[in-house]
């Protein structure tokens, strides 16, 4: 019957993009492990990964080579992968909840709220002795409370919600980056490490990171996919959301914590890197459509990928200097994001 | 016997305005009731309330039974179906994706649809004339045809109560027709139909019974040929009406009657 000879497309189309989505992260993953000062072959890699799981590393590998693999790349890129995650995923949820194509965590001040929340915790209790959890909690409350502000700035007029969302989210980003800024100068002798967080600076990552992001992103993507087939639903307007039978009150909260959390981990240890959370999403709805239950979790792993890309070119682009990753995303996003608006303006 | 619904001196308020004053009514299961006024006369605002989406300053609303407002959005739905005035499809989502919306409820998250649930939808998109845009993107078809949408995905409810808010307002003579012919099988079937229309012709056609509202206030309620009366009628459009013809003798047929029609 036409209507399974549809779904089967449907699945073939879904199982493809995943499949090409994971092997393009899987090179780009051992790509962003071989390059850097040493650049490392590929074999070397996957025999130290393999040795290093199971505790046997074969002993012709240099210690030294294990040792950058082992404790400087692999938790660098592992941690560029998991934002990426985190913010494209969290990105397709925003725009959901939103019912606004242009909702990514950048331009609705989110992640400017969640620098404010970083940089206030660095501030207040001293970036030294700073606990592990300081950071990353710092900038969900942050995050939090610009994420509320516009949600209910925004939610004022039924229907579409573009115009207000894009307006109150500028507006308190605005806010929160003049008044990270002005904490940045009275901190003064901290500034240029600052500087790199504001950016995205991807440099100088410990485990400890990995795990406190890896499980973030776990708990964050885990709401989202509860939510995920009621956040369908909400794109009808929140009336017609009830008239199906969705409970409103808790998707949104699902939704709000979930992307919110995730987002404001990837700013604490990221600092802001902008239009992930637009580009990913946009370009895997044209691939697999508007359903969130296959959006959510396909954006997060084409999210990782392209950040990993973005980082590899940070990386390479002019060695052995680094740019912050958020200048190699702002000259992909920017374009794209002017490309959307026109497009829009088109459509009427 | 229980009614379908039973509304009992029912207020509503947005804000300071009052929108509804003691309304009270009676529907029987099975019931077709068509609910006319001008515009701002509290039609939309009825019908929301019966739905549950509005809370009652006073009164109470019964659904076979329950109060409305006790229920849970999940027990609500699975009771009263809105086919809404302003329809809105998403991004992204073919027809059936959208009509496959109405059987979320009937299962927890994690839980696929079934057999059953595809042949519920199945037949909904026939009922509502959608079936050859079951593939389409539901941002692509025309309003006319989204309203439809929005009508299948309601049958696929399953509800006891099927509410119509103007949902035949964008449709051409055949679809409003289709639609009409629809609401009665539903009705056969047992589900009980409350309508809002600006059509009193179509009204006419459509309702077992008729309810006339004014400035939030249920003046007359009655079968269309207790109703339809071209002096009642005037006096609440504020606009000459007259009589063209009567269906079965009864039922009349208006116009607008222009200086010298």
């Amino acid at each position: 019957m036409a209507y399974d000879e549809m779904h089967h497309k449907i699945r073939l189309a879904k199982y493809s993009a995943y499949a090409i989505a994971l092997s393009v992260c899987g090179v780009l993953f051992v790509v962003g492990v071989m390059l850097g000062s040493v650049v490392i072959q590929p074999q070397t890699i996957l025999a130290v990964l393999w040795g290093w799981l199971w505790g046997d590393i074969a002993p012709e590998i240099p210690s030294s080579v294990v040792t950058i693999i082992t404790t400087i790349r692999l938790p660098r890129v592992l941690m560029v992968a998991l934002a990426g995650a985190a913010l494209a995923s969290s990105g397709a949820a925003y725009q959901g909840l939103f019912r606004n194509p242009l909702a990514d965590p950048y331009i609705i001040g989110v992640a400017a709220g969640a620098g404010l929340g970083a940089i206030l915790a660095v501030a207040l209790l001293g970036g030294a002795i700073l606990a592990w959890y300081q950071l990353p909690l710092g900038a969900f409350a942050g995050a939090l409370l610009v994420v509320v502000i516009v949600y209910v700035l925004a939610r004022q007029h039924t229907g579409s919600t573009s115009n207000d969302l894009i307006l109150a989210g500028v507006a308190l980003g605005a806010l929160a980056n003049a008044l990270t800024t002005f904490i940045m100068m009275r901190l003064g002798r901290q500034l240029s490490q600052l500087l790199g967080f504001l950016l995205g600076s991807t440099g100088s990552i410990g485990w400890n990171a990995v795990a406190i992001l890896a499980v973030s992103v776990s708990v964050g993507m885990a709401l989202l996919l509860v939510a995920a087939r009621d956040l369908n639903v909400l794109l009808l307007t929140e009336e017609h959301a009830l008239f199906l039978g969705i409970h409103v009150k808790y998707i949104r909260a699902l939704v709000i914590t979930g992307a919110t959390l995730m987002t404001a981990t990837a700013v604490a240890f990221h600092g802001l890197i902008g239009f992930v959370g637009i580009i990913v999403p946009h370009s895997m709805r044209l691939v697999v459509g508007g359903d969130h239950r296959r959006l959510i979790p396909l954006s997060a792993i084409a999210g990782a990928a392209f950040l990993l890309f973005a980082d590899i070119i940070a990386r390479t682009i002019q060695p052995p200097q680094e740019l912050p990753v958020g200048i190699i995303t702002a000259c992909c996003g920017a374009p794209f994001f002017l490309w959307q608006l026109l497009s829009r303006r088109r459509e009427g | 016997m229980t009614h379908a619904i039973q509304i009992a001196h029912v207020h509503v308020a947005y804000g300071t305005s009052t929108v509804l004053h003691d309304i009270n009514c009676s529907i029987a299961p099975g019931e077709v009731v068509v609910c006319i006024g001008p515009n701002g006369a509290g039609k939309s605002s009825l019908l929301r309330a019966i739905a549950g989406v509005v809370p009652l300053t006073h009164g109470q609303i019964h659904i076979h039974g329950d109060a409305i407002h006790a229920l849970t959005p999940a027990q609500r739905a699975q009771r009263v179906a809105v086919v809404p005035q302003q329809v809105h499809m998403p991004t992204g989502f073919s027809v059936y994706d959208v009509v496959a919306m109405a059987r979320y409820v009937h299962h927890p998250w994690y839980a696929p649809l079934r057999t059953h649930d595809h042949d519920i939808i199945v037949d909904a998109l026939q009922r509502a004339g959608v079936s050859e845009f079951a593939h389409k993107l539901a941002t692509q078809l025309s309003g006319g045809e989204q309203q439809r949408v929005a009508f299948a995905r309601a049958i696929a409810q399953q509800p006891t109560v099927l509410i119509l808010d103007e949902s035949t307002a964008h449709l051409d003579l055949r679809h409003q027709y289709g639609i009409v012919q629809t609401v009665h099988q539903l009705a056969r079937a047992g589900v009980t139909i409350v309508a809002a229309m600006h059509d009193i012709n179509l009204a006419a056609v459509t309702a077992q019974r008729i309810c006339l509202l004014d400035g939030g206030r249920l003046l007359m309620c009655g079968t269309p040929a207790e109703v339809l009366q071209a002096h009642h009628l005037s006096a609440v459009y504020q606009t000459p009406l007259q009589v063209v013809g009567r269906r079965d003798g009864q039922v009349p047929y208006f116009h607008i009657a222009v200086d010298g029609a």
